[in-house]
């Protein structure tokens, strides 16, 4: 099994996963201190570390608090899919530890930090607070939505789009987690694994990045990236932003 | 709406829900078909749910399959997944602010029709509906993660022996397949858009799997006839999901019944 390098001491912080479940619902005082009080400690896992293991058993949530790692899954021929990034804010272990053992891998990307949760102990909690159930439940119908995208990316979407809608995915998503500014983010992420997400080489990603400079809808500096264009940009992808209906509370 | 216990307790959603949280209570699972506001059956080949539209419903399938899918403005379509009896349609309609995809039916298909609104009001006093429906989610989730390493990294025959495999165990739960035979409810088609290949090489890929001993074909029924060499070839890792009672600490009550919690005990009422 991975083994966490360090342990930090359980210190307060700020914590991307609280601001994205707040963006679903109107979330107590009570049910965010309850939350906060359920994480066990946190680690740091360093760059190209795996997080969890396909076909081990891992009943923890790992929850993203700083850094990016990416959910793969290795076939028997050795090709290798990448599913997902996981961004701050990200659980993961959601489905895997729903699952008796993990059906897919998780591997930093770069230095991490984490809290985590045995998952037994959030069920409970979410038991005890309607609230958090309930924007958890927002939380993994917003994530069906987001991969429900990936698919078409991968069978219909041009190379030139599957980059644009990316780079659009991944603003919405650190925007929503508190980790990005208006129209730039951090993304420390090779054109290999970028490739490996979206089915195209890393030369083919990177001509494409080219393409959406030189189109002057994006602008990349080292790992900044920032969006001049962002409503060209959304019409090039075809980016549909899935806005979750603002809050729950309001409903009623 | 009154209904009968037996015929909620058979209800394919509820199997479902049951498979993952087998201790899941009748007055919960009954409070939730309180939110249902009508049976509806619904016609082969009619759009549910339309790209772009707002929705305030959403449906249990109780029988019938349909499809879900994209289309980009100049009309490239993807199926991204299929939904079969126990199913849940529109959630995302419910949840968003417009529905992100379209849902069409694919044969005639049996439903029931629920209030979103209510459904939310039901589930923010029953924290283990919303539980329950979190792990539904959940599972659907590991579907969508199948489909992107179908496209993205197996060949044609891989892609069709792992999509039979999974479609047969999800047929299976709800009791629409036995152990190794179910009716295909999908045309080649369909199948082609959903694992991004012609219909003519669906075709092709079905009988290469026939002709090497590892499934049979009758019109539309298949028979599996070599599971543990479908798996091989297809890298296929079944979903065990683990009961959601053994990992909750055994402290909790064994029936999940939101009527045992006491309302706005230590939540803010939504």
């Amino acid at each position: 099994m991975p083994v966490p390098l360090r342990l930090v001491s359980n210190q307060p912080v700020s914590n991307p996963l609280i601001t994205r479940l707040c963006g679903y619902a109107a979330l107590s005082a009570e049910e965010i201190a309850g939350l906060d009080a359920a994480f066990e400690r946190r680690l740091v896992i360093k760059k190209r570390r795996d997080v969890i293991l396909e076909g081990y058993e891992s009943h923890r949530l790992h929850i993203a608090i700083s850094g990016f790692a990416a959910r793969y899954k290795l076939l028997a021929n050795g090709k290798r899919q990448v599913i997902s990034i996981v961004l701050p804010g990200d659980i993961i272990g959601m489905p895997s530890a729903f699952f008796r053992s993990s059906l897919y891998s998780v591997t930093a990307l770069s230095d991490m930090t984490m809290q985590v949760v045995r998952l037994d102990a959030f069920l409970a909690l979410c038991r005890r607070m309607p609230g958090l159930a309930i924007a958890m439940l927002w939380c993994s119908q917003h994530e069906l939505a987001t991969y429900a995208d990936h698919i078409v990316d991968v069978g219909r979407r041009s190379p030139l789009e599957r980059v644009a809608h990316f780079v659009l995915e991944m603003h919405a998503r650190l925007r929503a987690a508190g980790c990005a500014e208006d129209r730039s983010f951090e993304l420390p992420l090779s054109q290999e694994i970028i490739g490996d997400l979206l089915g195209l080489s890393a030369p083919h990603v990177n001509r494409m990045l080219h393409q959406l400079k030189a189109e002057r809808l994006i602008s990349v500096d080292r790992h900044q990236v920032m969006i001049n264009d962002p409503e060209g940009l959304q019409m090039l992808a075809q980016f549909e932003p899935l806005s979750p209906l603002a809050q729950v509370g309001s409903a009623h | 709406m009154s209904r009968s216990e037996a015929r909620i307790e058979g209800h394919p959603f509820v199997i479902r829900l049951r498979e993952i949280f087998p201790s899941l209570g009748l007055v919960t699972i009954s409070s939730l078909f309180e939110a249902v506001a009508e049976d509806l059956s619904i016609p082969p080949r009619r759009d549910i749910f339309v790209q772009g539209y707002k929705s305030p419903d959403y449906y249990l399938v109780e029988r019938g399959f349909a499809m879900r899918y994209h289309l980009l403005h100049d009309g490239r379509r993807q199926i991204y997944s299929v939904v079969v009896p126990g199913d849940v349609i529109g959630l995302a309609a419910t949840f968003l602010a417009v529905s992100p995809k379209s849902v069409c039916s694919l044969t005639e298909m049996q439903v029931q029709r629920l209030h979103a609104d209510r459904f939310l009001e039901i589930a923010s006093r029953s924290p283990p509906l919303s539980l329950a429906m979190m792990c539904y989610l959940t599972y659907e989730l590991s579907l969508h993660y199948d489909r992107l390493i179908e496209l993205g990294r197996q060949s044609p025959v891989e892609r069709v022996a792992h999509f039979l495999l999974r479609l047969h165990a999800r047929l299976q739960i709800v009791g629409c397949a036995n152990e190794t035979e179910f009716d295909m409810p999908l045309s080649q088609e369909v199948t082609g858009d959903l694992l991004g290949l012609s219909a003519p090489h669906v075709n092709r890929m079905l009988h290469r799997l026939c002709s090497d001993g590892l499934i049979s074909m009758r019109r539309r029924h298949i028979e599996l006839t070599d599971i543990e060499g479908l798996r091989r070839l297809s890298d296929f890792a079944p979903f065990a999901t683990v009961p959601v009672p053994q990992i909750l600490p055994s402290s909790e009550p064994a029936a999940c019944d939101g009527a045992e919690i006491p309302e706005g005990a230590g939540c803010e009422p939504l």
